[in-house]
């Protein structure tokens, strides 16, 4: 029944990314709701859990995107075990500096992932708006991963999955 | 460090994906893109419908200002077409006459396909939204779409009930331009550009090209039909050391803003 829930999770960010926040823009800007949810599911589940659920959520979005298929899934996954390496380190999870650190860089890693996806075709960028756009959005998504924090936090947290917490304390995935 | 079957298991999911990217290359996925886009559609539609009403709430609410402008300047816009209207009703009939006194067949009509759009991109760099129509309905790779005259994109990625529309603000999106006030109708290559939205270069030092002048496709390469709207121009940049000069073009479709577009079958 908890996988149905992740799953139900990981669809429903998908289409509220690329159907309602496609209308609604923050400042512009489309929040990258999965992004926010991938460094929640990295902080709080099982390293297979956390690496399923960023798979199939980046393959979601590149059967949305219509271009470069593959490296939502890519970064996606990555991302997910680049936090879970980080639990290994000992940093304080549950401090809430360090996930919107975490959303800040991962924000700006996946616009330079998208800008290198470029570098194949011949494109000419204005940097300036480039960085105007990049800086905007870590603004908007550090803003997401606050206010769905409580919501994140009761879903992802629950008895079945505090084993996975106190096991990563325990210093294993 | 990962340990034991952990590692396995994140191995496997890299294997997975990288299977998943190859499959993709070879157009296998896309029985699966044509199930999950018939799931995921309805859904995606509701919500983008949400999201359409709410983006016109708060348009409303910040743009008080700025329609009443545009209000104005599309009451003398209209005042001047209507003119125009008339001007190209006598030439068209003018057309008609001398087709039939030389026999000539008729030009051709297009026919367009309404859709609804579905969803958007789901980052701010790619400009790309998804359709509600495919290949079921008859459409391909490439064909241009359109919203209230104007060029929106071509399609790209069709499925059997849904297609991918690059818009022209892409990066990636190319198509040949005419300027159609310029008195040599100069041609160009028009672009999208991130934060600079549309540009045309390539255009001959020696072509006239200024501010306000129409420019629509010139269906060289038969890529898109001719004579569809791009936008109008907005600034010139020429440098007298230089072979071509550019310029700056301004669309009238809101590409955020849109519900339903047409797609172009025949013509």
């Amino acid at each position: 029944m908890k996988y149905v829930w992740l799953a139900l999770l990981v669809v429903v960010t998908v289409v509220l990314q690329t159907s309602f926040f496609g209308e609604v823009r923050l400042a512009g800007i489309v929040p990258n709701l999965f992004l926010v949810l991938v460094i929640y599911i990295g902080l709080s589940l099982r390293a297979n859990e956390a690496m399923t659920l960023a798979l199939a959520g980046g393959i979601l979005l590149d059967f949305a995107s219509g271009a470069d298929f593959g490296l939502r899934m890519a970064f996606y996954s990555a991302l997910a075990l680049g936090v879970m390496l980080l639990a290994e380190t000992g940093a304080d999870l549950d401090n809430l500096s360090v996930v919107l650190i975490l959303t800040a860089g991962a924000t700006v890693l996946y616009n330079l992932a998208v800008i290198a996806s470029l570098a194949t075709i011949h494109v000419q960028l204005n940097w300036w708006h480039m960085v105007t756009v990049v800086l905007l959005e870590v603004l908007v998504n550090m803003a997401v991963a606050l206010l769905v924090r409580p919501l994140l936090v009761r879903i992802l947290r629950r008895p079945s999955s505090m084993s996975a917490v106190a096991l990563r304390n325990g210093g294993q995935l | 460090m990962v340990r034991g079957r952990s590692r396995y298991q994140i191995l496997g999911v890299i294997i997975l994906g990288a299977l998943l990217v190859f499959a993709n290359s070879r157009g296998w996925l896309r029985p699966l893109k044509d199930v999950t886009g018939t799931v995921v559609a309805p859904v995606a539609n509701v919500f983008g419908s949400a999201g359409h009403s709410t983006g016109n709430f708060f348009h409303l609410l910040f743009a008080v200002k700025q329609i009443a402008q545009d209000n104005t300047k599309l009451e003398n816009q209209v005042a001047e077409l209507r003119q125009r209207l008339s001007e190209d009703a006598e030439m068209r009939r003018e057309n008609e006459e001398l087709r039939t006194q030389y026999n000539l067949p008729d030009s051709a009509k297009r026919t367009l396909l309404p859709a609804n759009v579905v969803s958007y991109q789901p980052d701010n760099i790619r400009q790309y939204m998804t359709i509600n129509r495919g290949s079921k309905d008859g459409l391909k790779d490439g064909m241009a779409v359109i919203s209230g005259g104007s060029l929106v994109g071509k399609l790209s990625d069709v499925t059997a009930r849904s297609a991918k529309v690059f818009l022209v603000t892409d990066p990636n999106f190319k198509v040949s331009g005419i300027d159609q006030d310029s008195p040599n109708r100069a041609a160009g290559t028009v672009s999208g550009h991130l934060g600079s939205g549309l540009i045309m270069d390539k255009i001959a030092q020696s072509d006239g090209v200024k501010q306000g002048d129409t420019v629509i496709t010139s269906g060289l390469g038969g890529e898109l039909p001719k004579g569809i709207l791009i936008g109008q121009v907005q600034g010139v940049y020429q440098q007298d050391n230089a072979v071509f000069q550019s310029a700056q073009l301004v669309s009238d479709v809101k590409f955020n803003r849109l519900e339903m577009v047409f797609v172009v079958t025949g013509s």
